[in-house]
């Protein structure tokens, strides 16, 4: 699959890495070049230093024939906006948005987004580990892993 | 009508200045603490509700009263921040009309497309306006080297002036003077010597810099 990533902080550039290991084609777009370090030298697949959100930026990094992309910027309203543009200009298929703050994130599902919110989904893994006894949920860990 | 701006920076302040003496019920979300010190007394002395906080954030805009507000305008300089405060503001809140500033004239397409009723790019209206200002610069620089008594004046048609009814041809204009073209309901006319003025039409016209002052008296 031809992938693209926006925001190579720490999910960006492990995504980023995992995704070009299993052999997809993957472009990951920042606005800073200095956050592509944190790929490593291993790194086989494109980078583009860059605004996401701008639709030039976007083509270079060959969204016309991208089959996903993922927002993962350090910023929700950025990647809400860079994940409206791949779906509403460039129809990208698959299009997902991290969006940390819950009540945002669950407006934005509300109006099509695919969505996944890391605050809401921290809440819940640790409120069961530390609810449910540790086997279970350090079980959860170890199968995820 | 009830107003809600966010961003209190140079464009969301001086809008809620300008507005407020017009009796619309204002309120500026503005998320740094310290422009907010800076501005709350004028703010407060205009009768402008400010809220210190992110108007990109569902709590913050209730406590605005964006339920209830006619108008959002998203003032930030943040592109991104300007979209997401008016799509909640639209889909989430059911604000009637949702303005933009668009700072990069890139992204006027894109909030045109998703969903901002109204996307406005000062960069690209003062690109117009100079633009502008390049064309009629060579048209001013023309008039000066081949028609230097030459002037092009504007004048709006008054309805008690004498002209109304009657053909560009007799009106009695001063010697020399040329309509070039009359704005009537937002189209522009190019008038042949029949064409009657009427009340409200938009004149533009070549007049001789010493009849200016009839020029103009004869549409008043």
């Amino acid at each position: 699959m031809y992938i693209i990533i926006a925001g190579c902080r720490k999910v960006g550039s492990n995504l980023a890495r995992t995704l070009a290991e299993e052999g997809h084609d993957v472009v990951v777009v920042d606005s800073d070049e200095k956050d592509f370090e944190l790929l490593g030298s291993g790194f086989n697949g494109m980078t583009l230093a860059g605004m996401p959100i701008d639709e030039d930026v976007l083509r270079s990094a060959g969204i016309e024939k991208a089959d996903a992309l993922a927002a993962v910027t350090d910023d929700d309203n950025m990647n809400v906006m860079i994940s409206q543009v791949a779906r509403g200009i460039f129809h990208v298929p698959n299009v997902v948005t991290r969006i940390y703050d819950p009540e945002r994130e669950k407006v934005f599902r509300s109006m099509g987004l695919r969505t996944l919110c890391p605050t809401m989904l921290a809440v819940e893994r640790i409120g069961a580990m530390l609810t449910s006894g540790s086997d279970a949920a350090d079980g959860a860990r170890e199968a995820s892993s | 009508m009830r107003i809600l701006i966010v961003g209190g920076g140079k464009v969301g302040y001086y809008l809620a200045k300008t507005l407020a003496p017009e009796r619309h019920q204002l309120v500026l979300v503005e998320a740094d603490e310290r422009l907010c010190d800076k501005i709350v007394c004028e703010m407060t002395s205009l009768g402008v509700t400010l809220i210190h906080g992110d108007g990109t954030d569902v709590a913050y805009l209730r406590d605005a009263g964006v339920e209830r507000a006619d108008i959002l305008i998203a003032a930030t300089g943040d592109d991104e921040i300007n979209l997401v405060a008016c799509q909640l503001a639209k889909n989430y809140f059911a604000v009637p009309r949702t303005v933009a500033r668009v700072n990069n004239p890139k992204n006027i397409n894109v909030f045109n497309c998703l969903g901002v009723d109204a996307a406005v790019s000062s960069t690209a209206l003062i690109a117009d306006i100079l633009e502008l200002e390049v064309d009629w610069g060579d048209v001013n620089r023309m008039l000066a080297t081949y028609a230097g008594r030459y002037r092009i004046k504007e004048a709006t048609v008054s309805s008690r002036s004498a002209v109304v009814g009657r053909r560009t041809a007799d009106c009695g204009l001063p010697p020399g003077t040329e309509i070039l073209s009359l704005v009537r309901d937002q189209q522009v006319i190019v008038p042949v010597d029949g064409t009657p003025f009427r009340n409200g039409d938009h004149v533009i016209a070549l007049v001789r810099k010493d009849a200016m002052d009839e020029f103009l008296g004869r549409f008043r």
